[in-house]
C-alpha cells in the first residue's frame, strides 16, 4: 500500500493510529486561483525506487498511477511470498484503474493538429513525439490490470474494473469471486489512482465536490462532522493477495485475515447525487452479510466510506441505522478518508487493508476533525482517537460517484 | 451440475441498425454497415471509412435534457440495447425486484469533446484569439492564469465526469432501474466475455435472477480514430477484409449490444424463449497471441464440456489486420487440427467493423440470431483457404445451419484473449 501518510501498509496504519493526516497544500500543479489548493500527496522519493528498478520499457510506460500500482503489488507479493508459487496459470488479477485522465495541456496539444475546421494534419501531430501511443497505452484502465500480471506473471484471469470510488473494492470482491468460482485459486486484487491530475481536479472543483473551507490543510477532511463540506482529492494504491485457504495452508504463508463476504449494487437514481435514503448502500451491505451467512449483530466494525461530503455522511449514516437498527448506535464507525482524503479507485483497497490491520491488532482507527457533532450523523464515529479494542467481523463500504456501491465483509482468521 | 444460463432478450445497435431484426436482415443480404467517414475532415488519417451507427435521440429514450449532457453514444447504446432486451425478456410484466437485476458491461474509453473546452480557452486565450470565430487550435496558446482565475468555470461542470465510463454505465442503470449486482469492465474486446461470464455466474450463484450483460465500443471522434491508428493497422481502402488473403487492416466501427440472461429453466417457466446458452468461455494472455488464443479456446471448449470437432460453427475475431489473423488463423490451425470435415465460418467485423469493447457482446447476439434462426448469413470475403482448415461459408441469402454449437473468439489490443461458447437454446 502507498498513500500519502506513508509508503507501507504498516506505516500508513502506524501513522493512522495516531490520527496524522496526509493532506497538504498541492505541489503539482498550479492552484492559487483555485477554490481548493490542497490534497493527499504520495511523496515523490517512495516511488523513484520502483522507476529506478524497472526495465526500460517499464519506465516508458510508467504513469504516477501504474507506479503507485507497483508500489502497492510489490509490497503485497512480497508479503504472501508469491514468488514461490510455481502455478502461474493459477493467478488471477483483478485491479480497479480508471486509467490517466489526459491534462487540459494534452488535449490542447492534440487540437493544434487541427484546423479547426476538421482537417488533421496526423504527420505533424506524430513528428513532434508529444503524443505517441505511450499517451493513449496510459489512458487505458486495462493498462494497470495487465501490468500487475506482467509484473507477477500470473496467466489466470484478468479483470479491469472502473467503477469510480468502489473500484478498489470491487476488485477485491471480483477477486475473491474468481477464487469461490475455482477460476483461480489465488488473485492479486487491488486499486490505484493517480488523482491529482489537472483535468480531474478541475472536474471536481466545477461539481463543487471537494472541500473548499478549511483552516488548514489537515483538518480539511472531516467525514460526519457537521463542518464538513466536501471531499480532499488523494493519491495513493493498495493491494492483497487473496487465497483460497487451502492453497495459502500448503505454502504455509501466514494468514492475515479472512474474506467473508462480498455484496454490490447500483443506486437506481441519479449521477451526481447518492439515493436520499441509502437504498444502494443498505442493499450492498445487505448482499455482503447475507454472502457471508453473518447477522448485522456479528459485526463488530464499520469502516466507512465516510467522504465529508455533506450527503454522503448522511446516507451512510441513515443505510447503516437501517441495516444494524438500534445497534448501528453502539457499533464503532471511522472514515479513514479523514487522514487520508479520498483515494477514489485506490480507496476500497486501501480501506479494507487497514480495517483488516485493525482486526489483528485489535485497534479501530479514529475519525479525526470530528469536533462539531452533527444532529443528522449521530452514530459513534471513534473521534479523533484510535481506539483499542478486539474485533472479529468488521465490514468496509465503498460507494462510487454515478452509483455503484460495494461493500466487504472481513473477518480475523483463528485457524 | 451448473445451472444452464439462457439468453432471452436481445438489443443492439449497429451501423446496420437499431434491432435485432434490422441487423439479422441486413447480414443475411450480405450488406456491410461501412461507409465514408463524413462527421470529420480525414484527410490526415489512414483509414477514410468507419461504420457509423445513427445516434439515438435521448427524448426518445427518456433521457431528461440535464442528464443527456453528460449521456456520451457508449451509454446511448447500452440503454437503448438495454431497453430492447428488457422488453424482449419481458422484465417489467414479470415484476423482477430491481435489486435482483444484475448489469455488467464492457464499455470502451469515452473522448473528451474538446469543444466543450472551447468557450474557457477562448475567455483566457491571448487578447487578439480571443473572438467566437477563433480556431480552438490557435486559440491554444491560452493564459493559464485567466483560465484558472475563472475562465475554467465556462466548462460545464459535468463534463469531466462524462470521461468516466462509471458514469456512463450508471446513467444506463438508472434508466433502465436495475440496482443489483454489477460491474464495468474495460476496455478492449476480451472484457466483453469477462461481463457474459460474470453475468452467468451471478445467475448460477443465485445473486440475481436476472441479469444484463452488455459491452459497448467508443464514439467515433477524431480522438478515437487517431488512437485506433497509433493501436492498429487500418485498411487504407476502408475495407475490413477478416482472414481473408486480401486483407490489409481493420476499419474501426461505433455500436454495441445488452443481453438477458436467466437461468433456462425459470425462462421456460415464465414462457420466454431462451435465443442460445452459455455454456463456456475461457481466457488467455502473454505476448504471444497464437499461444493466448489456444488457451482461451481450449479453456472454453474444457468448460463447455466439448471438443473442437463438436463445435459447428466458428466465429472468430477476425479483424482484419495482417498479423492478428494470422496469429489467429494459426492458432484456430491448431485447435481444429484433427477435424476432417468442413468447418463453418462467420466473422462480423467486415460489416459492423471493429467494434472494441462492443465486438464480443455484438458477437454473442449475432450468434444467438444465428441457432434461433437456424440460418447462416453470409461472409463479404472468404477466409485464407491456406491455413488446413476446410472452411464453409455462406452465399448470399444465407444457408439453412442445423448446428448447435457456436464458438466466438475475441482478442484485445494488449493481447488479452477470449473465447465463448454458445449452444442452442432448445
Amino acid at each position: 500500500m502507498v498513500t500519502p501518510l506513508g509508503p507501507t501498509a504498516e506505516e500508513t496504519f502506524r501513522r493512522a493510529a495516531r490520527g496524522e493526516s496526509g493532506v497538504d497544500y498541492l505541489s503539482v500543479f498550479e492552484t492559487q486561483n483555485l477554490p481548493t489548493q490542497i490534497g493527499g500527496q504520495v511523496q515523490d522519493q517512495w516511488l523513484e525506487e520502483i522507476k529506478g528498478e524497472a526495465d526500460p520499457l517499464f519506465g516508458r510506460l510508467a504513469s504516477r498511477g501504474l507506479l503507485l500500482l507497483v508500489a502497492s503489488i510489490k509490497e503485497a507479493i512480497a508479503q504472501a511470498q508469491l514468488n514461490q508459487v510455481v502455478e502461474r496459470r493459477a493467478m488471477g488479477v483483478v485491479v480497479g484503474s480508471h486509467g490517466d485522465n489526459p491534462d487540459t495541456e494534452d488535449i490542447l496539444f492534440f487540437q493544434r493538429f487541427s484546423n479547426g475546421q476538421g482537417k488533421w494534419d496526423l504527420k505533424r501531430l506524430y513528428q513532434t513525439g508529444g503524443y505517441d501511443f505511450l499517451q493513449f497505452y496510459r489512458r487505458k484502465p486495462d493498462v494497470a490490470a495487465t501490468l500487475a500480471a506482467s509484473y507477477l506473471g500470473a496467466e489466470g484471469p484478468i479483470l479491469s474494473l472502473v467503477s469510480a470510488c468502489a473500484a478498489g473494492s470491487q476488485a477485491i470482491g471480483e477477486a475473491y469471486r474468481l477464487i469461490q468460482e475455482g477460476r483461480c485459486r489465488l488473485a492479486l486484487a487491488g486499486g490505484c489512482e493517480a488523482s491529482l491530475r489537472f483535468s480531474g481536479f478541475l472536474g471536481f472543483s466545477l461539481i463543487k465536490a471537494m472541500a473548499e473551507k478549511y483552516s488548514s490543510p489537515q483538518t480539511a477532511s472531516r467525514p460526519f462532522d457537521r463542518k464538513r463540506n466536501g471531499f480532499v482529492m488523494s493519491e495513493g494504491g493498495g493491494a492483497l493477495v487473496l487465497e483460497d485457504l487451502a492453497h495459502a495452508q500448503s505454502r504455509g504463508v501466514p494468514i492475515l485475515g479472512e474474506i467473508l463476504g462480498y455484496g454490490d449494487s447500483a443506486d437506481a437514481y441519479r449521477i451526481t447525487d447518492t439515493h436520499p435514503k441509502g437504498e444502494g448502500a443498505i442493499l450492498a451491505m445487505r448482499m455482503a452479510l447475507n454472502d457471508a451467512g453473518i447477522t448485522p449483530e456479528q459485526v463488530e466494525y464499520i469502516n466507512a466510506h465516510g467522504t465529508s461530503t455533506t450527503l454522503n455522511d448522511i446516507t451512510e449514516t441513515k443505510a447503516v441505522k437501517e441495516v444494524f437498527g438500534e445497534r448501528a448506535l453502539t457499533i464503532p464507525i471511522s472514515a479513514n478518508k479523514s487522514m487520508l482524503g479520498h483515494t477514489i479507485g485506490a480507496a476500497g483497497a486501501i480501506e479494507s487493508i487497514l480495517t483488516l490491520i485493525g482486526i489483528q491488532q485489535g485497534l479501530i482507527l479514529p475519525t479525526i476533525n470530528y469536533q462539531f457533532p452533527d444532529p443528522k450523523c449521530d452514530l459513534d464515529y471513534v473521534p479523533n482517537e484510535a481506539r483499542k479494542q478486539p474485533h472479529r467481523i468488521a465490514i468496509s463500504n465503498s460507494f462510487g460517484f454515478g452509483g455503484q456501491n460495494s461493500c466487504v465483509c472481513l473477518g480475523r482468521f483463528d485457524g | 451440475m451448473a445451472e444452464v444460463v439462457a439468453i432471452t432478450g436481445l438489443g443492439v445497435l449497429t451501423a446496420l441498425g437499431g434491432s435485432p431484426s434490422a441487423l439479422w436482415d441486413a447480414l443475411l443480404a450480405g450488406r456491410s454497415g461501412i461507409g465514408p467517414l463524413t462527421d470529420f475532415e480525414t484527410s490526415g488519417f489512414t483509414c477514410p471509412s468507419a461504420a457509423l451507427v445513427v445516434e439515438p435521440s435521448p427524448d426518445t429514450l427518456g433521457v431528461s435534457p440535464r442528464e443527456s449532457r453528460v449521456m456520451t453514444l457508449p451509454p446511448m447504446i447500452l440503454l437503448q440495447a438495454g431497453q430492447a432486451a428488457c422488453l424482449q425478456t419481458r422484465m417489467k410484466e414479470t415484476g423482477f425486484s430491481s435489486d435482483r437485476i444484475a448489469f455488467f458491461a464492457a464499455m470502451g474509453l469515452i473522448d473528451p469533446h474538446y469543444n466543450d473546452l472551447k468557450p474557457a480557452v477562448l475567455k483566457s486565450g491571448l487578447p487578439l484569439q480571443r473572438s467566437e470565430s477563433t480556431p480552438l487550435s490557435q486559440a491554444a496558446s491560452l493564459d493559464f492564469n485567466r483560465f484558472l482565475g475563472g475562465a475554467y468555470q465556462e466548462i460545464y461542470p459535468l463534463w469531466p465526469l462524462a470521461m468516466l465510463n462509471n458514469v456512463g454505465f450508471c446513467l444506463a442503470a438508472n434508466q433502465l432501474g436495475v440496482s443489483g449486482e454489477n460491474a464495468v469492465f474495460s476496455a478492449d474486446v476480451d472484457a466483453g466475455v469477462m461481463a457474459l461470464a460474470e453475468g452467468v455466474e451471478s445467475l448460477r450463484s443465485q445473486k440475481a435472477d436476472l441479469a444484463l450483460v452488455g459491452g459497448t465500443g467508443e464514439k467515433m471522434l477524431p480522438m478515437h480514430l487517431a488512437r485506433m491508428q497509433l493501436l492498429f493497422e487500418l485498411s487504407p481502402q476502408g475495407i475490413c477484409r477478416p482472414l481473408s488473403p486480401l486483407r490489409n487492416g481493420t476499419v474501426p466501427g461505433e455500436g454495441g449490444a445488452v443481453l438477458a440472461l436467466e437461468p433456462i429453466q425459470k425462462a421456460r417457466a415464465r414462457g420466454v424463449v431462451p435465443l442460445a446458452v452459455i455454456t463456456g468461455w475461457g481466457f488467455g494472455g502473454g505476448t504471444d497471441r497464437t499461444a493466448a488464443h489456444k488457451k482461451a479456446m481450449n479453456s472454453a471448449l474444457e468448460r463447455a464440456g466439448c471438443r473442437p470437432g463438436d463445435i459447428s460453427l466458428l466465429m472468430p475475431h477476425g479483424d482484419g489486420t495482417s498479423l492478428g489473423d494470422e496469429a489467429e488463423l494459426t492458432a484456430l490451425a491448431q485447435v481444429f487440427k484433427d477435424r476432417r470435415e468442413s468447418l463453418p465460418v462467420y466473422v462480423t467485423k467486415a460489416s459492423l467493423g471493429h467494434l472494441r469493447a462492443g465486438a464480443a457482446v455484438v458477437d454473442a447476439l449475432v450468434a444467438a440470431l444465428i441457432l434461433h434462426h437456424r440460418t447462416l448469413p453470409p461472409m463479404i470475403d472468404q477466409p485464407d483457404p491456406t491455413k488446413g482448415i476446410f472452411w464453409e461459408t455462406a452465399r448470399a441469402g444465407g444457408i439453412p445451419f442445423e448446428g448447435k454449437k457456436v464458438l466466438i473468439n475475441a482478442r484485445g489490443w494488449s493481447g488479452a484473449c477470449a473465447s465463448l461458447i454458445l449452444e442452442r437454446g432448445d
